[in-house]
């Protein structure tokens, strides 16, 4: 193709119009299909006709051609132009011939200027270039690409050879660093990711410059840059160095076409380019992926892998002396057979790794044994173990202690993120999770992300570890997640359903269940990891469009969450995939609306009883309501007994009672010894509420809190709030918060009589409940109104307390439904030892903690089952019975509440 | 010209996005701020340890229109982030001396 483009004839003033006209022909060349080397070589080979045509013009008549020479220098050194780039020029020349060097220049570079090139140029001696190559990195770099354009071959050969023996020789090592560092400096500006959504296609990571620095360090160290050259002495696969020159190439054709089309030096790959760039390359959008984001794969496709080769070769070559690969191979240690362990590196000896590959649950030791001990694995492993993985079947993956391993990662703690994504980098991340195989470099097409679904996910998981470092709500949440394998794994696959049509949350469902299956999970394990995936977008969108101060949405919320450990794993996870979403993007206005947001579900799910309250201060303020209360009732009371009374007072509701409330409870329990039951009334004005407080004992009435709502039930009261309190010796204290919609200006005193004594007699058995609901019902009580139902939800939670199982009810409020739950839990021969009942708006959202007779918690998964069923069964045949017509909105959450959650 | 600024709760701002886009307000400008007004903040506590909300999350939108069109804008703002609870928000208005379209050099209620 180059050959057709017209050559000018030598002489003639090359004009504006000229260069234009090559420039053009090249330019229409690469438009039809020339390949990225052709142009570069192209615009190369123009160039240089300039320059030689311009210096010849020079010498045509007064210079000797002695003792001067022009010299291509960077890119241009390497005949790699682009259409706009600058162009580096050398006048290299002997001490005598200064004048003449600093004239030709001038004249030269005036023409260059008048054309329109943007040109940085020098004008040296030989001595000059050997000083400041010493001193000055950035020069030597561009000295070590000179190439020879027109005048002295031999000056040029002179300055060659000795620049190669006292320059680009010495201090490799110091060089690479500081080229190294150069680079990282330019990450921080350009983006320190290869997926940055709008990159530079030459400074951003991954991009040319990567593999540029590969080829200044093989030039530094091989004295090389030819990629088969350092194939053949082994520094590169045969694999590494095709992958670079279909990077180049790639990379080359696309700056070309930018360059062509701004009419300058535009190295951004914008969005705009993207779409135009796609659409001129013949990509087809497709129904789930956009031509645009296939595109934008290949493109990170490449510069994946050229960053990683890149970094893998720059390390190899500054670590390569012998003597430093003595200290690093001298104080290893052995681990397991296989491992060897040292200062800073992890590696298995090359001649056991046949033996050491052939199990896939080795691969995956090699990577904990690396995260555990902070060691990164060996560069040369790594470069291999893209091929050991492929080697592998899917089996080899499936062994219980595979899938040990890479829970173990995912639990960490520590490095969790970093072990994730050097697994991803070896191709071992999909063998768990088949689906991030495909996700790979892809992007996400709007101006929000800022990352590649894959970098997007592994990013979630280390925002998780680091916020949970944070001395915040958040922080502490995260570190009282128990299962934080779980937590990471939702994270790093939350996304993985983007790309196609369907809703990515719906894949991303059936991407978890297959996973859990994978990995051996159990049922409940399973069911937290595709809640998590499932709903992952829930907690955002409530906290951020719906307004969590109505007790509606926080219901709403509480009932589609249903325990306090899944509220603790989205709270996280909502925060780190947020954060993930780029820098400066998680901010403390969306943290606290999280939090809050948090915190107040929280409290509907965890209810009255503080599940597990470790805390010491609030532990020393029990110690001390307690010694306050035995030294004010002390002279009252026996000590004896009030002492034990006390002790058997959780922590929690001491701390949080106000110690005249608890005096009053232990002088009414006092008494008990001349009744079996007392009520107490209490009607608070301002709020317009009654409490009734029951004191009995356990041991003589079975049932108690179910009988005391169905007769409150049956009077016409609607609880509100209910607390129970189980005492030593089975003592009992049950208070009941109640509204009288008969008695709106509070209760008279013979309403009171009327309900504290039916209390007693139900209790004492005289009475049953059922006559008394009987007795209740009234005329023309008709409960329409609400057209719609929510759907009644049971969880029975085993996680959440260490010593009481928490059944969380969520159903539609209805007179007499808390007896019906309470009954149920009754006869399914549970005891209740504290609840919180709740009733808002129209719902009920009841938290029992509850244990079995001998007192301990539910753990048989067939009991939970049946639990939850009876329970869930006996709500909606009480609510189908007053209530028929009531359609229920069924809402996707089924696999919620299908079944008990057990631990 | 006025210029409008109103901070509002921050579930409300679809609402009135969508509100001021169908009055014919084609361009604002959103940020999330953080403060408080007679509010003060709030506290909140998870598992025996307070947590202080000093500054309330808002959203604030400014949105600058031709003087005719801003009792509009500002009843329909009312209109649509009125909650009536506490922590509505507030309305700033202010005349405004200048607007210029930086890619045309427009001016005035042109640039708008």
């Amino acid at each position: 193709m180059l050959e057709v483009l017209l050559k000018r004839a030598p002489g003639v003033p090359w004009t504006r119009d000229a260069l234009e006209g090559r420039r053009q022909a090249i330019a229409a060349a690469h438009a039809r299909g020339s390949s990225g080397v052709e142009t570069v070589t192209a615009l190369t080979a123009l160039a240089d006709d300039i320059l030689r045509d311009l210096y010849a013009l020079e010498y045509a008549g007064t210079f000797s051609p002695a003792g001067v020479v022009l010299v291509a220098l960077g890119g241009y050194g390497r005949r790699e132009l682009a259409p706009y780039s600058d162009i580096d020029l050398m006048f290299l020349y002997e001490p005598l011939h200064e004048r003449e060097a600093r004239a030709v220049s001038a004249a030269i570079l005036h023409v260059l200027w008048d054309l329109g090139f943007q040109v940085g140029h020098s004008v040296r001696t030989i001595a000059d270039c050997r000083s400041m190559g010493r001193t000055d990195f950035t020069i030597r770099t561009a000295l070590m690409e000179a190439r020879c354009l027109a005048g002295d071959q031999a000056l040029f050969d002179e300055f060659t050879r000795t620049y190669r023996e006292q320059v680009s020789g010495k201090r490799v090592q110091d060089y690479v660093a500081h080229k190294l560092g150069e680079r990282q400096q330019e990450y921080g500006k350009y983006g320190s990711t290869n997926f940055l959504l709008e990159p530079n296609i030459k400074k951003s990571r991954g991009g040319l410059r990567d593999l540029h620095l590969l080829k200044w360090t093989a030039l530094a160290r091989y004295e090389t840059s030819s990629f088969e050259d350092l194939s053949a002495v082994g520094l590169l696969s045969a694999g590494d160095v095709a992958a670079l020159w279909d990077a180049q190439e790639f990379f080359w054709r696309v700056r070309n076409e930018l360059h062509f089309f701004a009419l300058r030096a535009q190295d951004i790959v914008t969005f705009d380019e993207q779409i135009r760039v796609a659409g001129l390359w013949g990509f087809k959008d497709l129904p789930h992926l956009l031509a645009v984001e296939q595109f934008m794969q290949q493109y990170y496709r490449h510069s994946t892998r050229v960053c990683d080769i890149t970094s893998r070769f720059v390390s190899q070559a500054m670590y390569r002396s012998v003597w430093q690969r003595l200290v690093a191979w001298l104080p290893a240690r052995r681990v397991e057979r296989y491992f060897e362990l040292t200062k800073d590196e992890i590696a298995v000896p090359p001649d056991f790794r046949d033996e050491a590959f052939s199990e896939g649950s080795r691969i995956l030791r090699l990577f904990q044994l690396s995260q555990s001990y902070g060691l990164v694995i060996a560069d040369d492993l790594v470069q291999e173990l893209p091929e050991r993985v492929a080697a592998l079947p899917d089996k080899a993956f499936r062994d219980e202690s595979s899938r040990r391993s890479f829970l173990a990662i995912l639990a960490g703690p520590g490095r969790v993120s970093d072990t994730l994504a050097a697994m991803h980098q070896v191709s071992l991340l999909e063998r768990f999770i088949p689906a991030f195989g495909t996700v790979r470099g892809l992007m996400q097409f709007n101006a929000y992300h800022k990352y590649t679904v894959d970098q997007h996910n592994l990013l979630a998981v280390s925002q998780a570890e680091e916020l949970g470092g944070a001395n915040s709500l958040l922080g502490r949440v995260y570190r009282e997640n128990k299962r934080k394998d779980l937590l990471h794994l939702a994270l790093l696959i939350h996304d993985i359903g983007k790309g196609q049509e369907e809703d990515h949350s719906v894949i991303g469902e059936r991407i978890a269940a297959d996973v859990a299956e994978r990995l051996g999970l159990d049922d409940h394990e399973t069911q937290l990891l595709v809640f998590l995936v499932r709903y992952h977008l829930l907690m955002s969108n409530t906290a951020f469009r719906r307004d969590s101060s109505d007790e509606k949405v926080v219901l709403r919320f509480a009932r589609q969450v249903g325990t306090p450990e899944a509220l603790k794993m989205l709270f996280v996870l909502t925060a780190a995939d947020v954060a993930a979403v780029g820098p400066g993007v998680f901010t403390r206005w969306k943290e606290t609306l999280l939090g809050e947001l948090f915190i107040k579900t929280h409290k509907e799910l965890a209810g009255g009883e503080e599940a597990e309250t470790t805390y010491e201060g609030l532990l020393d303020q029990a110690q001390e309501v307690r010694q306050a209360v035995l030294e004010r009732l002390g002279h009252r009371l026996p000590q004896e007994w009030l002492r034990k009374q006390l002790e058997a007072w959780p922590d929690q509701y001491l701390s949080a009672m106000p110690v005249e409330r608890i005096m009053t409870h232990l002088e009414w329990l006092a008494k008990l010894a001349d009744a079996s039951v007392l009520v107490d009334a209490q009607h608070d004005p301002a709020l317009g509420t009654t409490d009734y407080t029951v004191y009995t004992q356990e041991r003589i009435i079975p049932g108690i809190f179910s009988k005391i709502s169905g007769v409150l039930a049956a009077k016409g009261l609607q609880i509100l709030d209910a607390q129970i309190l189980t005492l030593a010796d089975g003592m009992v204290v049950d208070v009941f918060r109640v509204q009288d919609p008969d008695c709106p200006d509070g209760p008279p005193p013979h309403r009171i009589r009327d309900v504290s004594e039916s209390i007693v007699v139900v209790l004492e058995g005289q009475r049953s409940v059922e006559a008394l609901l009987q007795e209740a019902n009234r005329f023309g009580q008709s409960r329409q109104g609400v057209p719609l139902r929510e759907p009644t939800v049971v969880q029975v939670d085993n996680d959440s307390s260490a010593r009481y199982t928490i059944i969380d009810v969520f159903a539609d409020d209805r007179q007499g439904l808390l007896y019906v739950i309470t009954r149920a839990i009754f006869d399914l021969g549970l005891s209740v030892h504290a609840a919180r009942i709740a009733t808002r708006l129209d719902q009920v959202v009841d938290v029992f903690y509850v244990t079995d007779q001998a007192g301990g918690k539910i753990d048989d998964p067939g009991r939970c089952t049946l639990i939850n069923e009876t329970i869930t069964a006996r709500i909606e045949e009480y609510l189908g019975q007053t209530q028929t017509t009531r359609p229920v909105v069924h809402r996707a959450t089924v696999q919620r509440k299908s079944s008990g959650i057990q631990s | 010209m006025k210029k409008i600024e109103a901070i509002i709760k921050p579930f409300k701002l679809e609402e009135v996005k969508d509100a001021l886009t169908e009055l014919g307000v084609y361009g604002m400008t959103v940020s999330e701020v953080r403060g408080f007004g007679r509010q003060k903040g709030h506290k909140e506590a998870y598992r025996g340890t307070e947590y202080t909300i000093e500054f309330v999350p808002k959203t604030k939108i400014e949105v600058v229109v031709v003087d005719k069109l801003a009792d509009k804008v500002i009843e329909t703002i009312i209109r649509t982030a009125k909650t009536g609870s506490i922590g509505d928000g507030k309305i700033f208005v202010s005349n405004l001396d200048e607007a210029v379209r930086i890619r045309t050099g427009e001016t005035g209620d042109r640039a708008l």
